[in-house]
């Protein structure tokens, strides 16, 4: 006997009662237009910490200044344009990363002959790039949100509203962070959400199929690892901010885009879902997932470092950005003395897990990027040069050199390693992008925060401890 | 505030294609509700992202592939396919129905894995080659005869042997199946 496949799917396809409004239009409308409203990450005004990647966070010792009453002179065209020197201050990059803007700074002298681009980095082991330049740069990294904010109020960041227009309708949604109202103050130059990264390898050995969708499926995980004698996760609690990004990830799931929304615009915490985030963090440190001395080990710069655990396959998670894949590089250049060591092969990312029932938006992320700002008496080809940096071309080079994800969507195919590209479509997928709360709730509130999610680790805290905290900052005069 | 017409290739599509589209989502989930769920997150999936008006088979086209992520990357999250592990075990042995229908192919499908699903109805209802099947789902061409090899495998033994198959993938079989069928 016979059985026609492809008849017997036409008439599957025709067979059951499917009303001709089978698809109604108001939701689907609905959540278009939010999803791309949400698209644009939310900011707030106040004073916010950057979020350190890399070398320890450092002050720097100067603000850009005002600009002097008398303007300083500009390009102009005439015969031959007066020599001008920009300075360009990069911050802590990885070593790949400093050789692109070596060579960026290059292509932009040759391409203009009048100027010198003096490019500045950080590198806390090198004597000669050990501290920040002594005079406010005339291009410089700037985190957004409310590190921008502080320096647009002392008037020391020129308005490039009208010189990147052509940029922002490119990139989009992630400029938002480095805007105030309708005004531009600096373009990202990368942008990026956090997950998991894993050892595929140890997954394996411990029998684990695919990856844990829900928190529930992490706790299996854990359970799972633990019993074949794997350390689950990976955490550097010591640098603080890598345990408090786990309470952020989990009031993501909790809270749903509205409650977040207003506890952003009023620094109010009332809303159940964030001491629920608390009671379920508090469960998953109660699980005990983490290496012995989680709360002294340092996340990023030594060889001892939660990330050299994962990097030499001591233990199978960590929760971290999209930087990740070339700090572990780093690691184990250091560790095996290999100047050409990459990334692991055994590595794997996935999103934060879900939680079920919670009224957080399942595709929600959290992330944040950097970018460029330039000084308010910088010389007008500085802008030119932060034009170049955004190109399709210098993003290209970016997302080929491994160390983060472009923001300019034509150059996102340049992102080859397949991890980076699992997290540039977590990123497209997500419906609502959110900052990092430290950065979104500025310093007060996420000073306060970070330390009263510490004290939840060590024991000293509660999740009720958290809001309160956080109230107490908010209300502080 | 998005004027009317910006919405207008949505709401064509909706009006003219929402019950095709659903039509063709239950052919991967085997349930209209949750047909319809996995059309509305394509078609939410696609038009958040689409920054020009698009042509309207051009998008019917997008939607139609993310309704196979959307799925796919369903089940990849609530890991179902370790649930359905147990229906995959080989059926008694009785021999088929005399007279297979759609119902039965409906129940057939069923014990298929995700994967395999889609790969079967991309290449017999959508008419995809194994190439285009492999970038609709952004696997490797390997991967895909694998999972259509073991689907049809399945298949004929619970709906009987399968005349409208394609030619290249009997050569498939033939090479490759080992003698579990009579």
């Amino acid at each position: 006997m016979e059985f026609d496949l492809v008849g017997g799917l036409r008439d599957l396809g025709a067979a059951p009662d499917v009303p001709s409004d089978a698809v109604p239009l108001p939701p689907v409308l609905v959540r278009v237009r939010r999803g791309r409203a949400l698209r644009t990450v939310a900011v707030t005004a106040g004073a916010a910490a950057v979020l350190a990647i890399g070398a320890v966070a450092y002050a720097a010792p100067w603000q850009p200044a005002p600009p002097a009453a008398t303007p300083t002179s500009t390009a102009t065209s005439g015969p031959e344009p007066e020599p001008v020197t920009i300075t360009w201050w990069v911050g802590a990059s990885p070593d790949a990363l400093v050789g692109l803007w070596q060579t960026v700074a290059h292509e932009f002298e040759e391409a203009h002959p009048h100027v010198t681009v003096d490019l500045q980095w950080l590198n806390g082991s090198d004597p000669d790039h050990a501290r920040p330049p002594a005079e406010p740069p005339d291009v410089f990294v700037q985190g957004g949100a409310g590190d921008l904010a502080a320096q647009v109020a002392t008037g020391g960041l020129r308005d490039i509203t009208d010189d990147v227009a052509a940029e922002v309708e490119t990139i989009g949604g992630p400029v938002a962070p480095w805007m105030i109202g309708n005004r531009v103050y600096g373009l990202p130059y990368r942008f990026g959400i956090e997950g998991f990264w894993y050892n595929t390898e140890l997954f394996e050995q411990a029998g684990i199929e695919g990856t844990p969708a829900t928190l529930d499926e992490l706790h299996d995980a854990i359970d799972t690892l633990k019993t074949v004698g794997i350390t689950p996760i990976a955490l550097g609690a010591g640098d603080g901010w890598p345990a408090a990004h786990y309470w952020y990830n989990v009031v993501l799931r909790t809270c749903s885009p509205d409650a977040l929304a207003r506890a952003q615009a009023d620094l109010v915490f009332d809303d159940p879902c964030f001491v629920e985030a608390g009671e379920l963090l508090a469960e998953l440190i109660a699980a005990e997932p983490f290496q012995e001395d989680y709360l002294t080990t340092t996340s990023q710069v030594t060889t001892s470092s939660s990330a050299g655990l994962l990097a030499t396959g001591q233990a199978a998670m960590e929760l971290m950005g999209e930087w990740h894949p070339s700090v572990l590089a780093g690691n184990l250049r250091d560790i095996t003395g290999d100047e050409d060591a990459t990334a692991p092969e055994f590595l794997g990312w996935f999103p934060f897990p879900g939680v079920e029932g919670a009224d957080g938006d399942p595709t929600a992320a959290l992330g944040g990027g950097d970018g460029f700002a330039v000084s308010a008496d910088a010389p007008d080809e500085a802008v030119d040069l932060l034009r170049y940096v955004l190109s399709e071309d210098v993003q290209r080079r970016f997302g080929e050199s491994g160390a983060g994800l472009p923001v300019v969507p034509a150059a996102q195919d340049s992102v080859t390693d397949p991890n980076l590209q699992t997290v540039l479509e977590g990123m497209n997928d997500a419906a609502y992008v959110q900052l990092w709360l430290d950065t979104s709730y500025g310093p007060v509130v996420g000073g306060a925060m970070n330390e009263a999610i510490v004290a939840l680790f060590t024991g000293a805290g509660t999740p009720q401890g958290i809001v309160d905290a956080m109230t107490a900052a908010a209300a502080a005069p | 505030m998005r004027t009317r017409s910006h919405d207008e290739p949505l709401a064509d599509l909706v009006a003219r294609r929402g019950e095709a589209l659903v039509r063709y989502a239950y052919l991967l989930t085997g349930d209209v509700a949750a047909a319809q769920d996995v059309v509305q997150d394509a078609l939410v999936k696609v038009f958040v992202r689409l920054r020009t008006r698009p042509d309207a088979d051009l998008a019917e086209a997008y939607v139609r592939r993310a309704v196979v992520s959307v799925f796919i990357d369903g089940h990849r999250r609530r890991r179902r396919f370790a649930d359905v592990q147990h229906l995959l075990a080989e059926p008694d042995a009785g021999s088929p129905p005399d007279a297979a229908t759609h119902l039965d192919l409906h129940a057939a499908l069923a014990t298929l894995g995700p994967q395999e699903r889609t790969a079967i109805v991309l290449r017999y209802f959508e008419d995809l080659t194994v190439p285009e099947i492999a970038d609709a789902m952004g696997l490797a061409d390997g991967t895909v005869k694998r999972y259509l090899h073991n689907a049809i495998g399945r298949l004929e033994q619970r709906l009987g042997a399968m005349p409208t198959l394609r030619a290249d993938d009997r050569e498939a079989l033939a090479v490759t199946s080992t003698g579990r069928r009579s």
